[in-house]
């Protein structure tokens, strides 16, 4: 019985060099500008608490909507949005070899639809955004990697992931112009999170001398999670003086329902052990807290063709990762390094810049520059800790062409981010890896005046 | 000469101010003025929107049937209209058989003035001012640029098919947009900048036609002085009457109309043609 006990735990610690700690394997709750929002507030990197006024303005600050040209209709695509995420020697051959391990997460996105109409009582807007969203499906094979188990090295190793995670906001806007240099406004989206994460993973164990198969594990994990909420956002704008233009908002996210469900599946077989299926079974109801966001911007408005805005978002340290979710772990685990307590995150301040100009009245190009800091603590590499959510810091940049007539315009722009940083993507090791991260979006856009 | 030089610039600028963005509005993008600009096919659909929005005031307020003092208000009108900067418009002026005092202005060049007001007025150059005002509405497009009556319409769908169109939905839309320029006339009233611009816009046009610029200002006076029923409606779609007289004050102030030769008040012609009728 100890032989066995001592095999397993072997084989624990083997799986445990190969099944990754996927923390961010759901829509990234690490970072908070996953997806740029909105057409002409995407373009300029996110930088719009201070403008808002066409449409987006519902999302980033509802007061805006008061001061736009007339009721406004705004639909936006993200063409295309590509996440690669790379883990640097996240794997050793048996030859020596790194090996990294790349993620990918690929998307066509329909990210906003807002409209906004304008009446004496004040402005009124409705909106649907998609913040944050994941489809990521790989299908992944590393072949003689080493293990540590004595003796014995990985034949094969497949992975399947198959993740699908999408946060949709939705809800009414409305706005008061209190005079024509102040407006205050208020949006309460309707929050619906759905996540379904699937992985699949087989390895089988060899021997080192003769090559032959000794031992199999088959591992399934299937999470599914839905979250509803509200997400309240009073906003204010206030133009000291011409052509400037300040913007704050308040929002803070509160979920009321949460449904989550975690089914793990072992099958292993190792020499004469025999096949011995593990189920667990898991679910929770208890609703996440999420930190307060205030925002404060600062708009100027150059000239008619040239307009600078700046943001500075703060994200309170409060809140709590699912950690107990989105860990897939062992239930033998045999490494002696801890998990650190606080699932806390931490406390970000993120910046956006952004400018427009007009070649003429029918194009007007656009760019941004932002950060996207984790909120996440620095990972601590102690050869003690185990199982640290990611630390990667990102900074983007947008660029964007808009063709105008008179009543609509049409945008099409890219944006790209860049970051690097630190995770411990194997579950129960303490061994630390270096990450970098690529962010592709192409946007499409159009808006329509009327 | 310079004067006149320097009068016709500030008129240019303010009939230009309706279709160039307002530099009082910051956030207005360059991409606004797209939306500003007007063809051939938007006139045709601001004329035919205007006589429709005609024909429902005639159809509320009968018409005073008097050719002599139609062609009167014509000869006026048509003459201050001149500089107006609307030479794509043919303006019609007419007399409405109504006690109340008003003015109304359709799109397209269709003013009218009621009876009521008529009688409140001591000469021609108040009558005139009346006319101006109301050509300013229609001059700087009120309610045209109000309603973004064009003739591409938030559809897709243009105007002139909507006006010519034979669907239902299309006649219908159609009818909402006049209700709206009707409301706007008869019940909410123009925005008070746009009232306030009218004013200006039409005491530099009672210059430009030698009449007496204070001649608007004037007649406002008179009607504080009068019984209520026959003012509400036009308490109720205007501004203050005391802030409408202030800035047309400050206006004049502003543009040394002072200086101005006494202009023309033509009473008596006015007595002959109004008195008479």
């Amino acid at each position: 019985m100890c032989a066995h006990i001592k095999k397993w735990k072997l084989i624990a610690a083997l799986c445990g060099v190969l099944i990754f700690s996927p923390l961010a394997a759901f829509a990234d709750d690490f970072h908070y500008v996953n997806i740029l929002v909105g057409d002409r507030a995407a373009d300029m990197g996110g930088a719009y608490t201070a403008i808002s006024d066409n449409a987006a303005g519902s999302f980033y600050n509802p007061a805006g909507i008061a001061f736009g040209q007339g009721s406004n209709l705004s639909a936006s695509v993200n063409g295309f949005s590509r996440s690669t995420k790379k883990y640097q020697d996240a794997m050793t051959q048996e030859n020596g070899v790194k090996v990294d391990w790349e993620q990918d997460s690929s998307i066509l996105l329909p990210n906003f639809f807002g409209t906004t109409y304008d009446t004496r009582l004040g402005t009124f807007g409705f909106s649907y955004a998609v913040p944050d969203s994941v489809q990521r499906r790989q299908d992944q094979t590393f072949n003689n990697i080493q293990s540590s188990v004595a003796g014995s090295y990985i034949g094969e190793y497949r992975l399947n992931i198959d993740d699908v995670d999408n946060l949709y906001y939705f809800g009414p806007s409305y706005a008061y112009k209190l005079s024509e240099t102040f407006s205050l406004g208020s949006t309460v989206y309707v929050t619906y999170r759905d996540s379904t994460i699937i992985r699949n993973s087989f390895l089988t164990l060899n021997n080192s001398s003769n090559g032959a198969q000794t031992g199999f594990e088959w591992r399934n994990s299937y999470v599914t999670l839905t979250e509803w909420g509200v997400r309240p956002t009073l906003g204010a704008i206030w133009s000291p003086r011409e052509k400037i233009a300040l913007g704050l908002t308040l929002s803070k996210r509160f979920n009321f329902s949460t449904d989550r469900a975690v089914a793990n599946t072992i099958n292993r077989n190792v020499g004469a052990d025999p096949n011995n299926p593990l189920l667990s079974l898991s679910s929770s109801s208890a609703d996440r807290d999420f930190p307060l966001e205030v925002k404060l911007g600062l708009a100027y408005f150059a000239s008619p063709a040239l307009l600078l805005a700046a943001d500075l978002s703060f994200y309170s340290g409060s809140g709590d990762f699912r950690r107990d979710v989105q860990t897939i772990r062992f239930t033998d685990q045999t490494l002696s390094a801890a998990t650190p307590q606080s699932d806390e995150m931490a406390t970000v301040v993120n910046f956006a810049l952004g400018a427009e100009y007009y070649l003429n009245e029918r194009y007007a190009v656009r760019g941004g520059l932002y950060s996207d800091f984790a909120n996440t603590d620095q990972v601590k590499n102690d050869g003690l800790t185990a199982n640290q959510p990611e630390h990667i810091d990102l900074y983007g940049a947008t660029l964007s062409l808009t063709r105008y007539t008179r009543s609509t315009s049409t945008t099409l722009g890219v944006g790209y981010a860049y970051g690097n940083g630190d995770a411990q993507i194997v579950a129960d090791s303490p061994k630390v890896q270096s990450v970098e991260v690529r962010n592709l979006q192409m946007f499409l856009s159009a808006a329509y005046n009327f | 000469m310079k004067k006149f030089f320097w009068r016709s610039v500030i008129l240019i600028f303010l009939l230009s101010g309706a279709s160039a963005v307002n530099a009082s509005d910051f956030r207005a993008r360059l991409s606004s003025q797209l939306s500003q600009k007007r063809n051939l096919d938007d006139i045709r659909a601001e004329i035919s929107f205007g006589r429709d929005v005609a024909a429902r005031i005639l159809g509320t307020i009968p018409l005073v049937r008097d050719e002599a003092l139609t062609l009167y208000l014509n000869r006026i009108g048509v003459a201050l209209a001149a500089s107006a900067n609307r030479p794509d418009l043919a303006f019609h002026f007419a007399l409405l058989d109504s006690d109340t005092v008003n003015a109304f202005a359709a799109p397209g060049g269709y003013v009218f003035v009621t009876r009521g007001a008529l009688k409140l007025m001591a000469d021609e150059a108040e009558l005139a001012a009346v006319l101006a005002h109301e050509i300013a509405h229609v001059a700087s497009r009120h309610i045209v640029n109000e309603l973004r009556i064009r003739s591409q319409d938030t559809t897709g769908m243009s105007l002139t098919s909507l006006i010519v169109g034979s669907s239902d939905p299309v006649r219908l839309a159609l009818q909402q947009m006049v209700d709206q320029a009707v409301n706007i006339l008869f019940k909410r009233g123009y925005k008070q900048q746009d009232e306030f611009e009218s004013d200006r816009i039409g005491t530099m046009l009672l210059v430009f036609s030698g009449y007496d610029p204070t001649a608007l200002k004037r007649y406002l006076r008179k009607i504080p002085t009068l019984e209520s029923q026959s003012t509400k409606d036009l308490s109720r779609t205007h501004p203050p009457l005391s802030q409408r007289i202030a800035k047309i004050e400050t206006f004049a102030r502003q543009n040394e109309f002072f200086r101005l030769k006494q202009g023309t008040l033509h009473q008596e012609r006015f007595e002959s043609y109004v008195r008479s009728h």
